[in-house]
């Protein structure tokens, strides 16, 4: 992520993100259970 | 002209922002300030032709870096001060009918990381203590620009709100040396009858104590006090999750869900908060596809809010809702 401010005529700033191409999905291992109902209580806190 | 006027009787600050009243309210679509500038076009707030995620200082604030001095004198019954902060407008996305909803799940992402980049560089201003990230949605929330945006409030104390949660965690931790958030989470988890979704780094839950219909609090699964100690991997799971919750509330009615989406995070006025737990919690005004509550009678004179719903049944309406999210 990159971010480029600008200073706007009436003294407020701006400032323009932009990010990379290509964004990798979220790396995904046994216990992702997105979109499904609760499994385990021990997979979710400490 | 604005300032903090102080109320003695519940003890917390009043905003009075009179500038406000001239701010821009519901401009045609042609004419949107946070369109990006069309070359040849009229001058919006965004002078580039196009941006990913923009960020600018709100050109009608409540509060400001630089604030002019009260326009009334300080007294002993009525304190005033002056309205020292910021406020910032976070621009998702240059497509005007767009909603967070229906961008894709990177874009949610980038948000995520933006979000997490003004909570460091405005918690690192001396004159603010808390920054508060948030979304009105939707013209039944009074929204006045239809744009896809939301707003960061750097204020110079700890709102009243939050002061109540982190008042109530510290008195959780120390009788019990457990998070508060952590419990109730672990409480709903083990019950299940409210949750909505959830994936490894966040579960979404309507709270048995919900005060509105569709309220929904997505809680981090790790014990975090902000979006700044979240990892990558967790970034991409909030992304996941809220673009999960928002798919869900579209789909509720067939209609773009109006709310108001807020991030509750530890203080940045560099005391410790090792007892808070970052959430976000989303209050949808609709009660049914065609009405609203309002806070009427009870709610805005008592403090007291009534819910004309089950959480529980309302959670099962949502959860059937909910399908995978898909990175592309």
């Amino acid at each position: 992520m990159e971010k480029r401010k600008v200073l706007l005529e009436d003294g407020r700033y701006l400032i323009y993100y932009t990010f990379e191409e290509n964004i990798s999905p979220p790396a995904t291992d046994a216990s992702d259970q997105q979109g499904e109902p609760p499994q385990a209580e021990e997979d979710l806190h400490e | 002209m604005s300032e903090l006027r102080w109320n003695p009787l519940l003890g917390e600050w009043v905003v009075t922002a009179t500038h406000r009243q001239e701010r821009t309210f519901l401009p045609p679509a042609d004419f949107c300030p946070l369109c990006p500038t069309a070359p040849g076009g009229f001058p919006t707030e965004v002078p580039d032709p196009d941006y990913d995620i923009v960020v600018f200082e709100n050109r009608f604030p409540s509060f400001r870096s630089a604030p002019e001095p009260p326009c009334v004198e300080s007294r002993e019954f009525s304190p005033v001060r002056p309205a020292q902060g910021i406020c910032e407008v976070i621009l998702y996305a240059p497509r005007h009918s767009s909603t967070l909803a229906q961008e894709p799940v990177e874009q949610i992402y980038k948000l995520v990381m933006v979000w997490i980049d003004r909570f460091r560089e405005l918690g690192a201003l001396e004159f603010v203590d808390y920054v508060f990230i948030f979304e009105n949605k939707g013209e039944a929330i009074g929204v006045t620009l239809h744009h896809p945006h939301g707003q960061i409030y750097g204020y110079p104390f700890i709102p009243p709100k939050i002061s109540r949660e982190l008042e109530q965690s510290r008195a959780h931790r120390e009788q019990t040396a457990h998070c508060l958030i952590c419990d109730i989470k672990a409480d709903e988890v083990r019950d299940g009858r409210r949750i909505i979704t959830e994936n490894r780094s966040f579960v979404g839950y309507i709270p048995f104590f919900a005060r509105w219909p569709y309220e929904v609090h997505i809680v981090s699964a790790r014990h975090l006090q902000a979006l700044t100690d979240l990892e990558d991997r967790e970034q991409k799971d909030l992304a996941s999750i809220l673009k999960s919750l928002l798919a869900a509330y579209d789909r509720l009615f067939a209609l773009s869900f109006p709310y108001m989406m807020v991030i509750h995070q530890r203080p940045t006025d560099g005391l410790p908060y090792d007892y808070y737990h970052l959430h976000i919690e989303f209050y949808p005004p609709m009660r049914s596809a065609n009405r609203l509550k309002y806070l009427a009678g009870s709610e805005s004179g008592a403090g007291l809010f009534i819910n004309d719903t089950l959480a529980e049944q309302r959670a099962a309406e949502l959860r059937a809702l909910i399908t995978p999210v898909r990175w592309s």
